[in-house]
């Protein structure tokens, strides 16, 4: 087995997950940067060409909701999750949980 | 410093569709300057040139950065390329085939000079290339206005509501490939004893008939007939020498598939010929009445429309020779690829 292998799969597997990542720190708005910066110090590095397009698509899809404020004399644009964002939100948790619990107990009966 | 980001952004922008330009543009920006700002305060130090330039590397390249914010864009997509691809195949085959017919015809027609067979070669290649970059061209242009056109179409196929019964059968063909030995043996012998003849009696082939105590010949075939001599030698010898590979081989083999093929373009160009030039029969009003046969000029009028239809006969069964063998070569072989990987 190859890094690039263990990197690729490894990459794939988070990839899964980002957006209900996102969603889930979107109770408070966040701007891109800080987004990314908030993501990483809880360890889910995201590489920037895909966090923030994906919260353009979000957006688009209505699972977001987006304002642009002036800070510090700059302009940022501060991303929320919408009432529908919060819906999805709750079944994707589900999901995950469910998820979880059957990996777990599928890699412990190939353990054992 | 700031020039710089301006540059890169507009670099940014440029690749990007108008409508979302502006608003992608103001929010690189704004990221851009958050991550400058972090970065003086993580390095303790002013923001410069050097710095910026850091920053915008890692930010990624132009180009990468504006295809992120874009929707994958197909010219022909996944959807479609599977059938493009046969298409294209098709239509290619389809075009060699014509051009090799159309080369053996121009060889034929250029006669016997060595000079102008290699000039009718050299034109047939460049005219075949010609032909099959338009054909390309065409089924490009074709698939792209569906690819782009008619979204729906494309929907249909991952339809939920497909039946899991209309998939087609697995039919297993009959073994086409299998070569009998007799044909072999026959088509050999049979082709010997008529090159021979041909070639070395070729006034025995007449019809006979006793005058004044003696045996008198009127000769079947004309002149005309005599000149495609060397051209239907090297058809014959084509053949022979296909059936002698398919008799060591005992199967046919996508080499002597391609063989059939040369052999049906040159049998078909050699019809085209003789259908298209000087009668090859050569009996005529005045031999026929010399015979004492009744109505001459209507018996040598029947006798050269048979022979007619005898060519155009052979022309379309070469055809049809040829194309069946292309299918051969190009549908059954992978039919049956995919029924040995499914056992």
């Amino acid at each position: 087995m190859t890094n690039d292998m263990l990197e690729n799969t490894v990459l794939e597997l988070r990839r899964g997950v980002i957006v209900l990542a996102v969603l889930s720190q979107l109770g408070k708005e966040q701007y891109g940067y800080s987004l990314l910066k908030l993501l990483s110090e809880q360890g889910l590095e995201i590489d920037q060409g895909t966090l923030y397009p994906l919260l353009r698509r979000l957006e688009a899809q209505g699972l977001l909701q987006s304002v642009w404020k002036l800070e510090e004399a700059r302009p940022r644009r501060y991303y929320v999750i919408s009432p529908e964002g919060t819906q999805l939100l709750t079944r994707l948790k589900e999901e995950w949980n469910g998820i979880v619990v059957m990996m777990g107990a599928m890699l412990e009966r190939s353990q054992s | 410093m700031m020039n710089l980001i301006d540059r890169y952004v507009a670099d940014v922008g440029r690749r990007l569709p108008e409508q979302s330009r502006a608003d992608i543009e103001k929010e690189i920006r704004s990221t851009l300057e958050d991550m400058l700002e972090d970065r003086s305060v993580s390095d303790e130090r002013p923001i410069d040139e050097n710095m910026t330039a850091e920053v915008l590397k890692e930010f990624g390249h132009p180009a990468k950065v504006a295809a992120s914010y874009l929707p994958e864009r197909y010219l022909i997509g996944p959807q479609l390329y599977p059938h493009f691809l046969k298409v294209v195949k098709i239509s290619l085959v389809v075009a060699l085939g014509v051009a090799l017919i159309r080369m053996i015809v121009g060889i034929v027609q250029a006669g016997p000079e060595v000079g102008t067979i290699i000039e009718s070669i050299v034109e047939s290649f460049l005219s075949s290339g010609g032909i099959a970059i338009s054909i390309l061209g065409n089924v490009v242009l074709v698939f792209a206005v569906i690819e782009w056109a008619l979204p729906n179409i494309k929907e249909e196929e991952k339809s939920e509501e497909w039946d899991p019964r209309s998939l087609p059968e697995i039919t297993i063909t009959p073994d086409t490939d299998k070569v009998s030995t007799a044909d072999q043996i026959g088509t050999i012998i049979f082709t010997v004893i008529v090159m021979l003849v041909l070639n070395l009696y070729p006034q025995v082939i007449g019809i006979w008939f006793p005058r004044d105590g003696e045996w008198m010949s009127i000769p079947v075939f004309s002149e005309a007939f005599l000149r495609y001599l060397p051209w239907i030698n090297i058809l014959w010898t084509l053949e022979m020498t296909q059936a002698l590979i398919l008799l060591r081989e005992g199967r046919w083999q996508p080499g002597t598939r391609w063989l059939s093929i040369v052999v049906d373009a040159v049998g078909l160009a050699l019809t085209y010929a003789m259908l298209t030039g000087p009668s090859i029969i050569g009996i005529t009003t005045a031999n026929l009445q010399a015979l004492g046969v009744p109505n001459p000029t209507m018996m040598v009028g029947l006798i050269n429309a048979g022979v007619s239809i005898g060519l155009i006969v052979s022309f379309i069964v070469q055809a049809f020779e040829i194309i069946m063998t292309l299918y051969r070569l190009y549908f059954k072989g992978k039919k049956l690829e995919t029924l040995l990987m499914l056992g």
